[in-house]
């Protein structure tokens, strides 16, 4: 009796039409689930150097031991070597299709090969058939999904590709029903390139649970601490937007001078906007806007800050039709739109001229251009196609000094209002972003610890919600008590200082590791100062599988699996220098409007200025890798590190590429250079 | 006549569906929406969604209780919900088809048929959920909630006017 797992993983094989099967407990043991298990197939599936579009490259998905029962953890991970990247490709979605696959009995599908026609993969529980697709290319997101469920069956549950996946774009998406997108790195762009349309799928076997009742129980503690959560009231009102709201304002130390959502323009639509979100969770934290004008769909978290931010343009409505072309069309609007700004920055400077942009004056916050320009990227039209290939290729093509300007980590361009301003005072996400194994952010969120951190940001917020001020000095010193434990300083907390980022960042990324591997949503969990936490995760794991499972032991997996996620990355050439930030976040003094909350009754705006120094940054990089076991002038696991964490044979791996550190110089000097 | 009703507020419902999962762990049938008792139907169109609760409504006069051929379904005097009794259930399915609400389950890996027991007076989706779409209410109280809930759509449209100033 398989407990609490789907138990099988599903593999197929699109060239040769063949379709197997594998129990998940040949990994499970030593990788978990989600995350951990897929980074295990995919480095022993594919060797380095493969071109990620090359038939033989994986693409994997994969969702963990908790999704499934009625708790937040309904995320599907996708992994796979990054077209946009060239390094380890991996973003999870949520919404239905990951316990629809879970009640199938899959907790894995591994894909491999080509197909030469257009396919969808049909799964319903055994059966698993390889079908024609042709009349679905083509198709967006949206459009793929009706004619799929009404052809097949209406529960059916959905993973597609729209337009940008199947024309290759480098960070093209998969999508799932209206607003669930993994979103970043290109994996659409991986399936798109075998021919993959979509995987479909129908689940009725459900999942057993070692002790039903144990589960059950622990379940709606959580379900009720959660709805007693004023946060979580909040996004049940208004979903991401109040918060982008009060965090744009603060984030950006004053960049946004109106707040977006507060504006007429947006309170016009709220009326309007129903709630929808994941399965298991109480928040529903998307906006399923049936609005006409504009379109209908879902939207939420990063798809309302980004298409506003990096391209100047506050206008509601360009932002809603972003967000839900994007989501049609299956492509990144954080690259996007981070390539479109790029662009006007060049404009603005004169490197390029309309002549380089097929006649589209690339002027800051121009409408035509950021809805022009999208389009020829989806479509890979004139400039389009050069961009396509993503920012590095693109900057490679247009040359002129062009690189300098791109701001990208690893490739992958920034999101958000991740700029100078809000990186260089907070020295945690600088180290962050820097060290990430994806190039940004999401992986690595120092930003949710320590001042201006999310956890105390969400104190504060959340204290002004209920108009109780003292909730808000507790939660905020709560939020400090723990930096202190997990960095072993106050100092830690303070955003601006660069001691403790190393234990913040390594915590941070282990935490969001251990909710990747259960399916857990990290919005949910304590990463964000949510009830969802490791204490509850580790419970529920145990009551369903019947296996007491500790916090201890969930984080041990943690690091395994970033061990290997690291490993991974070196093979395909990632090495210390990659792990930095674009030029224009160092050594420069940084001037911003910032907030002074230190005094909750007198909130006030301050002028303030910061920098980040390359030697003491390199110092936090050189922290962050003894701490995590690596070597200190590559940033490679160490021979004993791999070996700790039962990753022996892949320090052997590494030794024969000659990356293992501590190798002779002669065999180091044979890597690759990138 | 029951002193509690389920009451079913369509338009509340965001398809989450903790209530149906959690009912099929608490009746002993693993984590399966599809073995549950309260099931959400979800309309999908291709820019938007509905999603519907239906759950078995509890009929005076039940057509279930009418057609069974040996008289394995009866209700439960305090909570109103129906009673299968599972020794006499032959799993023929009439009462399946017959329920114009496709309430009743039958369960073939168990022999026998599952409808909504309120869990017996506590029903715990009407516990989890978190929007009030299922609420476990007085039943005398349920058409005046209704009414009320009817009333306050109205006020949204009645504040637009100005109140004179002083």
């Amino acid at each position: 009796m398989t407990y609490m797992y789907g138990g099988t993983i599903l593999r197929v094989d699109l060239s040769e039409g063949k379709v197997s099967k594998e129990p998940t407990t040949s990994y499970s043991g030593d990788f978990l689930g989600g995350r951990g298990i897929n980074i295990k197939i995919l480095y022993d599936g594919v060797p380095p150097g493969i071109d990620p579009l090359d038939p033989a490259s994986l693409l994997i998905f994969g969702v963990g031991p908790l999704c499934g029962i009625p708790v937040p953890a309904s995320r599907t991970e996708v992994t796979a070597k990054s077209p946009e990247t060239g390094f380890l490709g991996s973003s999870n979605f949520g919404g239905f299709f990951g316990p629809e696959l879970k009640f199938a009995g899959y907790d894995h599908i591994v894909i491999t090969g080509k197909t030469d026609k257009p396919v969808y993969l049909w799964i319903y529980n055994d059966d698993v058939e390889i079908r024609d697709a042709s009349h679905l290319w083509g198709k967006d997101t949206y459009e793929a999904q009706e004619i799929i469920r009404s052809e097949i069956d209406p529960d059916a549950k959905v993973a597609c590709i729209g337009q940008a996946g199947e024309n290759l774009v480098h960070f093209a998406t998969v999508q799932s029903e209206l607003g669930h997108g993994a979103g970043r790195t290109g994996m659409g762009c991986v399936m798109g390139s075998k021919n993959l349309k979509a995987i479909v799928v129908r689940g009725t076997r459900g999942v057993n649970l070692a002790d039903p009742e144990k589960c059950l129980n622990i379940a709606n503690e959580l379900q009720e601490e959660m709805r007693n959560h004023p946060g979580v009231q909040d996004k049940q009102k208004h979903g991401h937007s109040y918060e982008q709201d009060w965090w744009m304002i603060r984030a950006t130390r004053g960049q946004v001078p109106k707040p977006v959502f507060s504006c007429d323009l947006f309170f016009k639509y709220q009326p309007k906007i129903k709630r929808t979100g994941c399965f298991g969770c109480p928040t529903q934290c998307m906006d399923l806007y049936p609005v006409e004008t504009t379109g209908g769909g879902a939207i939420s978290c990063s798809l309302y800050i980004t298409p506003l931010y990096w391209v100047r343009n506050t206008d509601v409505d360009v932002l809603l039709k972003c967000s839900l072309l994007a989501q049609r069309y299956g492509v990144d609007i954080d690259s996007s739109m981070g390539i479109i700004a790029w662009l006007m920055e060049l404009y603005e400077n004169g490197l390029i001229t309309v002549k380089d942009t097929d006649g589209l004056p690339m002027e800051w916050g121009s409408k035509e251009a950021i809805l022009g320009v999208f389009k020829k990227i989806v479509y890979r039209e004139g400039l389009g196609d050069v961009l396509a290939d993503g920012i590095l290729p693109a900057a490679d093509r247009i040359g002129r000094g062009s690189k300098d300007y791109a701001n990208h980590m690893k490739g992958l361009p920034l999101y958000d209002v991740n700029t100078p301003q809000e990186i260089v005072p907070d020295k945690g996400s600088a180290l962050s972003m820097a060290v990430s194994s994806r190039g940004d952010l999401m992986k690595a969120h120092v930003a949710i610890l320590g001042e201006k951190g999310m956890a105390e940001k969400v104190a504060m917020m959340y204290a002004e919600l209920i108009g109780d001020e003292q909730k808000g000095v507790e939660g905020v010193a709560a939020a400090r008590q723990r930096v202190k434990e997990i960095a072993g300083s106050e100092k830690a907390a303070l955003a601006d200082e660069y001691e403790g980022k190393p234990e913040l960042a390594i915590f941070s990324e282990d935490l969001i590791i251990i909710n990747d591997c259960l399916s857990a949503c990290k919005m949910c969990s304590s990463f964000l100062s949510f009830p969802f936490s490791e204490e509850y995760e580790a419970k529920l794991f145990s009551a369903g599988t019947g296996v007491e499972t500790s916090v201890d032991t969930l984080f041990k997996f943690a690091k395994k699996v970033k061990n290997l996620e690291r490993a991974f990355c070196v093979r395909e050439g990632m090495t210390r220098e990659m792990d930095s930030l674009p030029k224009r976040f160092m050594n420069q003094t940084i001037t911003y409007t910032g907030f002074d909350y230190q005094d909750v009754n007198n909130i006030h705006t301050i002028q303030q200025s910061a920098v980040l120094e390359s030697s003491k940054f390199e110092q936090m990089k050189d922290k962050y890798y003894a701490l995590r076991g690596w070597d200190i002038a590559t940033g490679i696991p160490t021979r004993e590190t791999l070996e700790q964490t039962g990753l022996g044979d892949v320090a052997q791996d590494l030794e024969k590429l000659g990356k293992l550190p501590g190798e002779s110089p002669e065999k180091q000097s044979k890597t690759k250079e990138r | 006549m029951a002193d509690y009703e389920l009451v079913l507020n369509y338009d509340k419902c965001t398809g989450c569906r903790i209530c149906e999962t959690a009912c099929s762990v608490h009746h002993g049938l693993g984590a399966n929406p599809e073995r549950a008792m309260i099931r959400i139907v979800k309309l999908e169109g291709e820019a938007d969604v509905v999603s519907i609760p239906v759950n078995c409504m509890r009929c005076e006069d039940a057509p279930c209780e009418a057609i069974c051929p040996v008289g394995a379904i009866s209700t439960n005097p305090t909570t109103g919900a129906r009673q299968v009794d599972k020794e006499k259930c032959i799993g023929c399915s009439a009462c399946v088809y017959i329920c114009p609400f496709g309430a009743a389950l039958l369960d073939r890996s168990v022999g026998n048929v599952f409808i909504c027991d309120l869990c017996d007076g506590d029903p715990l989706c009407a516990r989890l959920c978190p929007f009030g779409a299922l609420q476990y209410i007085r039943s005398d109280e349920v058409s005046a909630k209704l009414k009320r809930a009817r009333a306050d759509k109205l006020l949204d449209f009645l504040k637009l006017s100005s109140v004179p100033s002083e």
